[in-house]
């Protein structure tokens, strides 16, 4: 893990809600140039965070605007296309119409010859050209979606080795669940927790749902209990949770498993339904 | 990947590849949190409206500067929509000025009540989210990110030091984060 000063950790955030101050700004841009990733994978984390922001106060617009943005942007998207490649295709090498003031009878009836074979040519042309830019556009489209598709399974990739290094990691410590009784006696499961990526695993067996309920995760710190969110239950009960920025590490004692009402408890700082799983770290 | 990111992406293909129709799907998709932001900070239906036009018309002519090793989608047309919003606003309050010292609204601890039920359960979580804040680090993100003040404007704001709102921007934001996690978006 690369090693970055405490001054610029603490500006990830104000940079993503762009409020750094313009000296400021331009300091850390000259910082982030040098390469530092974990000041990029922090700003990302805080893109998110922002983003959570603008969703809490989502609000539909009228319904009639999204006709008016759509036949805007066709308008534009057809303005400029006419006068360049979307133009009307004219053949440019087709003879022009002879000049009728002209009497040579060899030089007026040739070239309406070519000029017949030319516009037969140029509709066979029209019509390819258009052919093949439907397929030029089709092929350009699929291979961007295929770039995008790429970059993210590379993005997938490395993820899942920062995953691997936690789950390897010397610093790692780990929490046994067992069952508080106010559950299923055959609750079990797991947790893993590297300190060092703030990075958590956390795997759990036998959680039976029944319709209308959720399990909740939980970190428990000294400040109390804190929503980690609804757990997703595969077939089978078990559930494999990843997480990541679990809190600060020297206040993370322990996870805790609660059952809920569907959406988990609607007090994020503390379990509405019983808990019925512990794990101390 | 989460399905609607697999969408965006593919839509912002086909979008980028100059496909018209892929628009529409990321218009339904993504207005709502477009205009949401817009209507917060301009506090005027109107002026939302304008600015959720002109932010759509932006990404088209910009498709081609999204990068998506850079960012995600909902991010990029939140982050066009709310520099529009926010230069409209600067601008209204220097013309504002000039006539009166009228002070724009003050944030207020929670969102602007949501104008629709589809998106409920959702919408509780957040603003359960934003709830769960320290104050301060609610009012801190709230000033940054809806009134777009710099963190020197944001300390004097709250007579705190600068620190402290370093401190608070990032402990609220990652810990928005952590409550909403991106699968939930």
């Amino acid at each position: 893990m690369s090693e970055r000063p405490d001054e610029f950790r603490h500006l990830c955030a104000l940079y993503a809600l762009g409020s750094l101050d313009e000296a400021e700004a331009a300091r850390f841009e000259a910082h982030l140039r040098t390469g530092c990733s974990a000041c990029e994978a922090e700003i990302a984390q805080c893109f998110e965070g922002t983003y959570v922001l603008a969703k809490a106060v989502a609000s539909p617009p009228d319904p009639a605007l999204r006709a008016r943005v759509l036949q805007d942007i066709a308008n534009a998207a057809d303005s400029p296309a006419r006068s360049t490649s979307d133009a009307p295709v004219r053949p440019r090498h087709v003879a022009l119409p002879p000049d009728p003031g002209r009497r040579d009878r060899r030089i007026v009836r040739f070239p309406a010859i070519v000029a017949t074979l030319g516009w037969a040519a140029a509709i066979a042309a029209a019509i390819l050209g258009a052919v093949e830019q439907r397929v030029v556009r089709q092929l350009e489209s699929e291979m961007t979606a295929l770039r995008v598709q790429q970059t993210q399974l590379e993005s997938q990739l490395l993820e899942e080795r920062r995953w691997a290094t936690t789950m390897a990691s010397p610093a790692a410590r780990t929490a046994v669940f067992a069952p508080t009784g106010a559950g299923g006696s055959n609750l079990s499961g797991w947790a893993l927790y590297d300190p060092s990526t703030q990075r958590a695993i956390v795997v759990l067996e036998n959680l039976q749902l029944e319709p209308g309920h959720d399990f909740e995760l939980w970190a428990i710190g000294p400040r109390g209990p804190r929503s980690l969110g609804v757990i997703q239950v595969e077939f089978g009960g078990r559930a494999v949770v990843r997480l990541t920025r679990v809190v600060v590490p020297a206040d993370l004692a322990a996870f805790a498993v609660s059952y809920e009402a569907a959406g988990g408890s609607p007090n994020p700082t503390a379990p509405a339904g019983p808990v019925v799983m512990v794990g101390n770290l | 990947m989460h399905m609607d990111q697999s969408s965006d992406l593919l839509s912002m293909g086909r979008l980028q590849a100059g496909d018209r129709s892929a628009l529409a799907d990321l218009y339904d998709r993504h207005s709502p949190v477009m205009y949401g932001v817009a209507l917060r900070i301009l506090q005027n239906r109107t002026e939302a409206e304008d600015v959720l036009q002109e932010s759509w018309m932006q990404a088209w002519k910009q498709r081609g500067s999204f990068d998506p090793a850079r960012g995600n989608v909902p991010a990029w047309l939140v982050t066009i929509a709310r520099t529009r919003a926010l230069d409209r606003r600067r601008r209204q309050a220097s013309r504002n000025r000039a006539e009166t010292q009228t002070q724009v609204d003050p944030v207020s601890p929670a969102p602007t009540p949501d104008e629709t039920t589809a998106h409920g359960k959702l919408k509780d979580r957040l603003v359960q989210a934003l709830a769960a804040l320290e104050p301060k680090q609610r009012q801190v993100l709230e000033i940054a990110y809806f009134e777009g003040l710099s963190q020197s404007e944001i300390a004097a704001r709250l007579g705190a030091p600068l620190g402290s709102v370093k401190f608070w921007a990032r402990q609220g934001l990652l810990q928005l984060r952590e409550l909403v996690p991106r699968d939930e978006w």
